[in-house]
């Protein structure tokens, strides 16, 4: 397997980007620099748990198990997200939990079904990778949209109960 | 005083409330609220905007519950009872005409799916508005829109009717139209609960007075015995200064 090393260098100039955002902040009284400083360190022990985990995943002779693993654990970690995103819509985890993992299993199964690709550590991790991130940008946008839908025919729900409906009937 | 003439008679309780709670949207709602509503004519619940009277009356068709307290309807506790059971046997009627998409006999059919045309009709006659079943439903007037949703009501044969404000979007025309039909079921047979802050709408409708105010009963009883010996509170409410 190639390897990119991102030395010294890179992590400088990647902060270089961070202290002008904190230097604007500071010029702009915007109050923004402690979250600022908190995400970017957050970002970076999330990176480095994340690499060390695609180190183990990704190293040469490391088991397919090991992949599987590493996508059922992007599609509960992708439901946690997506639950957080949408916290006014009940029941949001087993839903986006259901729906990530039919978007993933199906979409895989295409992919690697139709031998489009091998089936190996080095596809599977960041073909799962792309699915995923795709697919909680649309749950997330259609569980705020259920939302929005529910608030704007309120009245009409609530005449639908009053009738007798069922509440899944209803909405 | 009232309006109607509906007699004395004798009121049993259809709902009984005991030391209830409603805490909702980041406020309270309901207060230790204690009464009854009884199953006899018509129970006017007045009192100023935000006291509490549409949680009252949403508690009653179980579309809100009590954060603590007991509701009991007919003496069993309401979260016993089967919610859809409960709210065909409880209609309510809300305070914006609320069309549902299609026609008229659309929305009737939403609550009674097999009606036939036959009794489309004759709910439509029985709230004034015969030969509208085929009109659209988003094409109606306000109080024809209110009446229609009366009618969807009525079809589920409900026992008592909830009114939340039903009139307070009509003009004088349509709302003496609902009073006068909501006075006629009760002498029917069928009894309702109706919201208003109108003293007006009170003294020509109640047969039962039910005054809620800062999310309690301040006072409840035959209008006519609630008036002549208001509390402080209600006479506060009469007089304006509590709207």
């Amino acid at each position: 397997m190639n390897r990119v090393d991102v030395g010294a260098t890179g992590v400088a100039a990647s902060l270089v980007l961070v202290a002008v955002a904190i230097i604007l902040s500071m010029r702009e009284h915007l109050g923004l620099e402690r979250s600022i400083l908190w995400a970017c360190a957050r970002s970076l022990a999330q990176m480095l748990v994340i690499g060390a985990g695609l180190g183990l995943v990704l190293a040469d002779g490391a088991p397919l198990l090991y992949s599987w693993l590493w996508v059922v654990a992007m599609v509960v970690i992708g439901a946690i997200t997506v639950a957080s995103r949408a916290r006014a819509v009940p029941g949001t985890f087993t839903i986006a939990l259901v729906s990530l993992g039919a978007a993933e299993a199906v979409s895989l199964l295409v992919v690697f079904g139709l031998g489009i690709f091998p089936l190996e550590p080095r596809t599977l991790v960041p073909t799962a990778g792309m699915i995923m991130g795709n697919a909680i940008g649309a749950t997330v946008l259609a569980a705020r949209r259920t939302l929005t839908e529910i608030r704007e025919h309120r009245d009409q729900i609530d005449v639908r109960l009053s009738l007798g409906q069922r509440g899944s009937t209803a909405v | 005083m009232h309006t109607y003439g509906y007699g004395t008679g004798v009121d049993g309780h259809l709902f009984d409330f005991d030391d209830v709670v409603v805490d909702k949207a980041g406020r309270r709602a309901l207060d230790g609220l204690t009464g009854y509503i009884p199953d006899h004519l018509v129970t006017v619940i007045a009192g100023p905007s935000g006291s509490g009277k549409t949680t009252l009356l949403r508690l009653c068709n179980h579309l809100d519950t009590a954060t603590t307290g007991t509701v009991r309807f007919t003496g069993r506790a309401i979260d016993q009872v089967d919610p859809l059971r409960l709210r065909r046997e409880v209609g309510m009627v809300f305070q914006r005409p609320t069309p549902l998409p299609g026609t008229v006999a659309d929305n009737l059919r939403v609550a009674r799916p097999t009606a036939t045309d036959d009794e489309i009709d004759l709910g439509l006659v029985r709230v004034g508005l015969d030969g509208f079943a085929t009109r659209s439903a988003d094409e109606l007037s306000g109080g024809e829109a209110q009446r229609m949703g009366l009618a969807r009501t009525l079809l589920t044969n409900p026992r008592f009717v909830l009114f939340d404000e039903p009139t307070s979007a009509l003009d004088p025309s349509a709302t003496n139209d609902i009073e006068a039909l909501v006075a006629q079921l009760a002498i029917d047979g069928i009894p309702s609960a109706w919201v208003t802050h109108d003293m007006g709408q009170l003294r020509r409708l109640a047969h039962h007075a039910v005054f809620v105010i800062d999310g309690v009963i301040a006072q409840q009883g035959h209008l006519d015995d609630v008036l002549s010996a208001p509390s402080p509170a209600i006479e506060r409410f009469i007089s304006g200064d509590a709207q």
